[in-house]
């Protein structure tokens, strides 16, 4: 019958009826707007469909399960993150239709499960150039790999997370692919199988030198690489951006750091994707390039005996590099240009 | 890098944000584990191990105060700066706003109570919430709502120590033919973590004597069969602490509790909260979030943890201050070591009498002539403990002296008994002390401090500094070095002597150096048979 809750998730409700309500009263004298319409029609749509997929793997942990998908739901609807009025629409997406997906893992662990995708569907959402629909999308591939094992799932989450934008955990996510069976790492790293392609420890090793080297291309023959802008990172902040006004990029222990007038930021950048994370007031840094790149008149890069010109970046006003990238900076751009082979 | 600032709780469930906060170091470094940080708050065992427990200590006091108990009483007042004051009707009645975070004794002492495991008296009127607050403090220590109501002891006339501790299996007392064969059903209480004695004065004396056993040394005996008791909070209330009761507490009992908090009265202004929980049938003690309960592991490394925090010297010595003012009693002997109030309490002469007796002293401002006891070494104990547990409580690594004078009068509320004909109370003001405790001893503390600063202790203590070199010990010092010592000790007491009187700390400084003159006197002895 539309509209009605039923089956599994109906007899859990109905058993501590008083409780669940006592718990929505409650919460909505902190939150007022909580309204009771659209949260029966969040446990309705949203939550009885995880409810069932719980009970077909395991009807003995529905209880515990309804107990932590109520609780969170209540939380995250009354501050407006999950819901009709959600801030975040990839946490609709994520308990829409990853938690359904992964009722064999919520049967182990109810709220650790439910709570690590909804934080990490928000720890997505709030950073710029990161993409938390292609994170659910990709966890739903990789639940069948984790079987019933709650760890794995989590990191693979983590993985999944460089590959979706997070470029500050690379090194973490690669080390994590070392221990992994490969056919897992294949998953969560997107790598096509073929019978040429090399091992996988192989493809990491490539992946760990070249920052740029895409994982979907790194069981492929490395021709044609040549010197390009891989990357434009960072915007003025009156148009959602970070800076405030035209950075200037300097390395700190070989890390990109990004100035503007007011705060310095961390840059972190791969082929997968960059982010910039806020480090405090403006700090010191070599501006002297570090690695084999160099920017001359006219935006002519070289890298060893390689050059090539890019007009766009003639009007620079400071640059550095590492071993794998030039970073440059411009008198009219609030943004930074990353210059890479690829 | 701020990465955690990003990816770390802006929200809970249970709030965070009025707990005490503290500049936030700069992460340097971020951990892979933040991406599961976030606005839902994962319980599991794991998971709670790595939210410091002092920050779980305050989200469950602020989830208690904004959920549970209606108690909107800032009665411990702490300020970051000047307050504002203001001052009502002919009795200049004085209002404080706090300019710092403040809080309820009648919701926090508990909680301390719970983390440090001692023993908690609530006292009030009848239906003011104190056996709830003692629920809600079990349930809080991760007890189901049903376990913690079948294991409270309910005191009645009747009760008796079968009641309350267990009872030999008939059968066995059939046919037993020694005490050892003899099975006991202990009560599933003892075995709690938290014990909850409800209107414990309506006990019948010889229970209560069974329950002193418990409560001082955490055994129970039936028989000459013995159940130990795990450590546990225990939380006793009464209606009346007065003597009020059913039965007169005994005496040792009465000595065994920690700390006593009044439950204040309800504030009709807070009627309509009262009327929305019955309306939607909410009861506070049902819906407990996971996140702000404690298992035992939690509360065991709580409490190390406050015992962890450190004592400054410096106030460690106000309270030394503090506490020496009450013990000495010029008239109760000849001899320095027996002028105690404890003398007078022993030989069975009335106190007033003795006290009668002139000594030239101004006697108002002397702060012994306002208690008829002095400190216990329990009383003391029990004082440090809960000092730490409040700086602990606050998220401070050591303890403030408004830790202190906030913590004592609950500590000392049962333990320092006035003497209500001392000159103090009859002055225009003061006779309200008489009735009010909390405020009398807070103000025996301010007073005690003011002379402690008029003295410049801090700055000039001489005991102090002989203190220092004693503490170094006497090994390696030389003859002469020794004699040095005890001629210092002998000008100091020399020097005070010459002075008029005798007041609380000087008696206690003074015995001090006689000690000091023993150890020392002693040494040179030993170095002389030495040779």
């Amino acid at each position: 019958m539309e509209g009605v809750i039923t089956g599994a998730f109906a007899r859990a409700l109905e058993a501590d009826r008083d409780r669940f309500n006592a718990r929505f009263a409650m919460a909505r004298r902190s939150t007022p707007r909580l309204d009771p319409a659209a949260f029966t029609e969040h446990l309705r749509v949203t939550v009885s469909p995880i409810v069932e997929a719980v009970h077909k793997a395991s009807p003995e942990k529905v209880s515990g399960t309804v107990d932590a998908l109520y609780d969170v739901s209540l939380d995250l609807i009354g501050r407006d993150m999950l819901g009709p009025q959600s801030r975040y629409p990839s946490m609709n997406e994520g308990w829409n239709s990853l938690l359904p997906e992964v009722g064999h893992l919520i049967a182990v662990s109810p709220r650790p499960v439910i709570a690590a995708v909804s934080n990490m569907l928000y720890n997505l959402s709030v950073m710029a150039g990161t993409r938390p629909s292609e994170w659910v999308e990709v966890m739903k591939w990789m639940a069948p790999y984790c079987n019933e094992d709650v760890p794995l799932f989590m990191q693979a989450g983590e993985v999944v997370a460089w590959r979706c934008g997070m470029a500050q955990y690379r090194g973490s996510a690669l080390q994590t692919c070392r221990k992994m069976d490969p056919g897992w790492v294949r998953a969560a790293l997107g790598i096509p199988d073929s019978k040429d392609a090399p091992a996988i420890d192989e493809i990491l090793t490539r992946i760990e030198n070249d920052p740029w080297l895409h994982p979907s291309h790194a069981a492929l023959a490395d021709d044609g690489k040549q010197l390009r802008i891989v990357a434009v990172v960072g915007a003025f902040r009156g148009f959602g951006g970070q800076l405030i006004s035209p950075p200037g990029v300097t390395l700190s222990d070989g890390q990109f750091m990004v100035s503007d007038s007011e705060n310095s930021w961390a840059l972190y950048a791969d082929a997968y994707g960059s982010v910039m994370l806020r480090n405090g007031p403006a700090m010191p840094g070599k501006k002297k390039p570090a690695g084999q790149f160099s920017i001359g008149q006219g935006g002519k890069v070289s890298a060893g005996k390689i050059t090539a010109d890019f007009p766009e970046l003639q009007d620079f006003t400071s640059f550095t590099s590492n071993d794998t990238t030039l970073a440059v900076t411009l008198s009219a751009s609030h943004s930074v240009y990353l210059v890479a082979m690829q | 890098m701020d990465t955690p600032g990003i990816f770390t709780s802006l929200f809970r469930k249970v709030s965070d944000s009025p707990t005490n906060p503290h500049p936030a170091q700069p992460a340097k470094t971020f951990d892979v584990a933040d991406l599961y940080r976030g606005p839902v708050a994962d319980t599991t065992a794991d998971a709670g191990a790595a939210l410091p427990l002092d920050e779980k200590l305050r989200q469950a006091y602020f989830w208690v105060v904004n959920n549970a108990i209606i108690s909107p009483f800032y009665d411990i007042e702490y300020n970051d700066g000047p307050p504002q004051t203001f001052t009502f009707g002919d009795s200049k009645s004085r209002l404080t706003l706090p300019s710092g975070q403040s809080y309820s004794s009648f919701v926090l002492m508990p909680l301390l109570n719970l983390a440090v495991q001692r023993r908690c008296l609530l006292v009030g009127g009848p239906g003011r919430g104190k056996t709830a607050s003692a629920i809600l403090m079990a349930v809080l220590a991760g007890y189901s709502l049903r376990d913690v109501k079948r294991a409270i002891q309910h005191g009645q006339p009747q009760m008796t120590i079968s009641d309350l501790l267990g009872n030999p299996l008939p059968s066995d007392l059939v046919t037993a033919k020694k005490m050892e064969d003899v099975t006991i059903s202990w009560r599933k209480w003892l075995g709690m973590r938290v014990k909850i004695i409800d209107e414990y004065n309506r006990i019948p004396t010889r229970t209560q004597s069974a329950l002193l056993t418990v409560m001082s040394d955490n055994y129970a005996e039936i028989l000459d069969h013995i159940y130990e008791c795990p450590d546990a909070a225990w939380y006793l209330t009464a209606n009346d602490d007065g003597g009020g009761g059913t039965y007169q507490v005994i005496e040792a009992l009465r000595d065994r509790i920690d700390v006593v908090v009044k439950a204040l009265h309800f504030n009709p202004r807070f009627l309509g909260e009262l009327l929305s929980r019955i309306e939607e049938g909410i009861k506070p003690e049902e819906i407990v979030p996971a996140q702000v309960t404690f298992n035992e592991a939690e509360i065991d490394r709580m409490k190390k943890e406050v015992l962890g925090v450190r004592l400054p010297d410096e106030l460690r010595r106000r309270i030394e201050f503090f506490t020496s003012q009450f013990e000495f009693f010029e008239q109760a002997a000849n001899q320095f070591e027996y002028k105690t109030k404890d003398t007078i309490k022993l030989s069975s002469v009335d106190f007033n009498a003795v006290a009668a007796l002139d000594t030239g002293k101004d006697k108002v401002k002397d702060l012994g002539q306002q208690t008829r006891n002095g400190f216990s070494v329990r009383a003391l104990m029990t004082s440090l403990v809960f000092i730490k547990a409040i700086a602990y409580f606050r998220g401070s690594p050591e303890v403030e002296l408004e830790d202190v004078r906030q913590v004592l009068p609950f500590v000392l509320h049962d333990k320092l008994a006035p003497n209500h004909n001392a000159p103090f109370f009859e002055q225009q003001g003061n006779a309200v002390y008489r009735v009010d405790r909390i405020g009398w001893i807070r103000q025996l503390f301010d007073l005690a401090c003011a002379e402690y600063d008029r003295l410049s202790l801090d700055r000039d203590d001489p005991v102090t500094a002989l203190e220092k070199d004693m503490v170094k010990g006497l090994e390696g010092v030389s003859e002469s070095e020794a004699r040095g010592r005890l001629v210092k000790i002998e000008r100091l007491l020399n020097e005070w002597s010459k002075g008029r009187k005798v007041y609380g700390p000087m008696f206690d400084d003074i015995l001090k150096l006689k000690y000091m003159h023993q150890r020392v006197g002693n040494y040179l002895r030993w170095l002389k048979w030495k040779g």
